[in-house]
């Protein structure tokens, strides 16, 4: 924690060992993400994220679940190809924000060739039908038009 | 002569070696065939040093020259007008006998009687040392004499063998000439070539602003001396500039360092204040405007560090190939996700027509994010009742194209006339800032007012 900011300062203050490097003045609540972030990268199957919820107007709630790779609603598990459980966890993990295409590729096929762009749309397109109540019009999931995705959780 | 490797400038010497030595054999083969011609014209003497040629006088003393003879067969010899004569010269007539018939300022050294062998060796050469001219009539043998040592009388005769190989001869002669002429003109032109040489290696060290020692002497020892100087100057305007210019860089720097310090201390209990339950709303709402402008600030002089550091620190650091559509993309989603918040959406909005999804660039991530994130931003900024941006891309030969369009109402004329100045206010850095990171990646910059703030960037793309 410091007060001098420059590219240099950074590449030392890492190359002495620091896990990561906050210049003064910060606001508390970065602080706190920053430790957050460095516990969850740290310990990162200690504290797994387990998955998230959508509401569903039949069965009230729609679980989608990370450690089986399954979405559940009532008693029905649909399963998650690999693919889609890397995009719909890159997806939360930037949760109600826009994630581009280019993240979204790179996360599931480590390139960002824009090749994969179709691609990519038919696995978001499947991730709909099992996630969204009518993946014709999303309501969670949703198109930013020449950027990305974005998903919404309240 | 050549260097192991020749550069552009060693190649320029030797043109002006080679104009040299043109130039110079040419002139002496000009004065070769000048002297030659001069040779052939005024090579024989015809007597201009005397009133008349002897040749002359003689044909002219023929004319006035009267034979009588009475009846008594006593022949009489007279020459009409002496004058014909000058007066340093002699002349006598000779009968079939040989002996004087007739004469004219004979000199005593002169014998009267000729025999036939006398006259065999007078007519080509001398007579006791008088140049001598023969001319023969019917009714004697007229020998001019001209003053003792007044002339020099030489041979000339050449085979027809000369003649016909007379050609061949004269231009292997002017081959030989040439030949001489390029040989020396070489020589010299050698020495002239290492001093020139020297000459261009120090201008091109003055160029590159390196340190230039030449060897003043001889007869560039002014130049030479004024090219040292002039690199001493610059190296020590070059040092005065780079100290000043770091001076200013470490003051600045040092004094970010020192604002925050008590900013962060500002900021992190403004937040607290701002999140208290035991104030009212009022003084919380209050306490959340002081976190918010203290991090404004810190966001100024983030600002001020980096441009700043890319004001004397013109390259880029951290430079990677960078597919520049993924670079936009993943700005404009930055920009929808933080700084426009839920009910602006509508407000603003931001349209993608990229075609250069190949384009890759040579840049700083985090640089070239930086100008474009500002760019974005300061269109938001500038037109507080919402916009409709257009961020367009196009490939072309070697360069991307990018253009950064809204509709809104433009930015102040003064902003655009400054933009590779640091502004004198904190009004706005975004835009220098972007125009100077951009220039730093080797781009071109350009806005201006159309309907609405367009910002138009070229950036080279790399090739592979």
């Amino acid at each position: 924690m410091t007060a001098r900011g420059e590219a240099e300062d950074k590449i030392k203050g890492f190359s002495l060992g620091a896990d990561d490097y906050i210049v003064k003045p910060f606001l508390p609540k970065e602080f706190l993400l920053r430790v957050t972030a460095l516990l969850r990268r740290t310990y990162d199957n200690a504290i797994p994220e387990n998955g998230f919820s959508l509401p569903d107007s039949v069965y009230g709630l729609r679980h989608i679940r990370f450690d089986t790779a399954v979405v559940v609603q009532g008693d029905t598990e649909t399963p998650l190809t690999p693919k889609e459980l890397i995009l719909i966890k890159e997806l939360y993990r930037q949760k109600n924000r826009i994630v581009t295409s280019d993240a979204l590729t790179m996360a599931a096929w480590g390139d960002t060739s824009y090749g994969y762009e179709n691609t990519l749309m038919v696995h978001i397109r499947r991730l709909r039908q099992k996630i969204e109540e009518t993946p014709s019009s999303p309501k969670y999931l949703l198109t930013i038009k020449g950027l990305g995705y974005k998903l919404i959780v309240k | 002569m050549f260097t192991k490797k020749p550069s552009s400038a060693d190649y320029t010497i030797f043109k002006i070696f080679l104009s040299i030595v043109c130039i110079s054999t040419f002139v002496g083969m000009l004065l070769f065939i000048i002297t030659f011609v001069a040779m052939l014209l005024l090579g024989g003497d015809h007597g201009k040093s005397y009133p008349s040629a002897p040749g002359k006088i003689l044909t002219q003393i023929g004319k006035n020259f009267s034979v009588t003879s009475d009846n008594n067969g006593e022949t009489t010899y007279s020459l009409a007008d002496e004058t014909i004569l000058p007066e340093e010269d002699w002349c006598i007539l000779l009968n079939d006998n040989g002996n004087i018939v007739w004469s004219l300022h004979k000199p005593a050294d002169i014998p009267d009687h000729y025999a036939l062998n006398d006259i065999a060796r007078l007519t080509r050469w001398f007579l006791a040392d008088y140049p001598v001219y023969v001319r023969t009539e019917d009714y004697g043998l007229f020998i001019l004499g001209l003053p003792k040592d007044s002339l020099g009388k030489y041979p000339l005769e050449y085979t027809m063998e000369w003649f016909d190989s007379l050609p061949q001869r004269i231009f292997i002669v002017f081959l030989l000439n040439a030949a001489i002429a390029c040989i020396l003109s070489s020589i010299a032109g050698s020495f002239l070539y290492k001093k020139i040489r020297l000459l261009m290696q120090g201008l091109a060290g003055l160029r590159k602003e390196e340190i230039v020692v030449l060897p003043a002497k001889g007869i560039f020892k002014e130049p030479f001396s004024d090219i040292n100087q002039t690199s001493q100057i610059l190296a020590r305007k070059n040092l005065l500039l780079a100290s000043r210019d770091s001076a200013r860089s470490n003051w600045i720097s040092g004094i970010s360092h020192d604002i925050r310090t008590p900013l962060s201390m500002m900021v992190g209990y403004g937040e607290q204040l701002a999140e208290s339950t035991e104030l009212s709303e009022e003084n919380r709402k209050n306490a959340a405007i002081i976190t918010a402008q203290g991090l404004k600030i810190k966001k100024l002089i983030e600002d001020l560090n980096l441009i700043s550091s890319l004001e004397y620190d013109m390259q880029p650091h951290n430079r990677k190939p960078l597919k520049i559509c993924v670079l936009l993309r993943s700005v404009v989603s930055d920009i929808m996700n933080c700084v426009l918040q839920e009910g602006s959406d509508e407000a603003y909005e931001i349209s993608l027509d990229l075609n250069c999804e190949q384009a890759v660039v040579s840049g700083d991530e985090s640089l070239l994010t930086r100008a474009f994130y500002n760019l974005l931003q300061n269109s938001i900024v500038h037109n507080e009742n919402g916009c409709h941006i257009l961020l367009s891309g196009t490939l072309q030969t070697d360069k991307v194209l990018i253009e950064i369009a809204d509709n809104g109402h433009g930015i102040p004329e003064k902003v655009l006339e400054n933009l590779d100045t640091l502004p004198n206010t904190a009004h706005g850095f975004g835009l220098p800032m972007a125009c100077k990171i951009i220039r730093a990646h080797g781009g071109t910059f350009h806005a201006e007012n159309k309907e609405g703030f367009v910002v138009t960037i070229g950036l080279p793309i790399m090739i592979d």
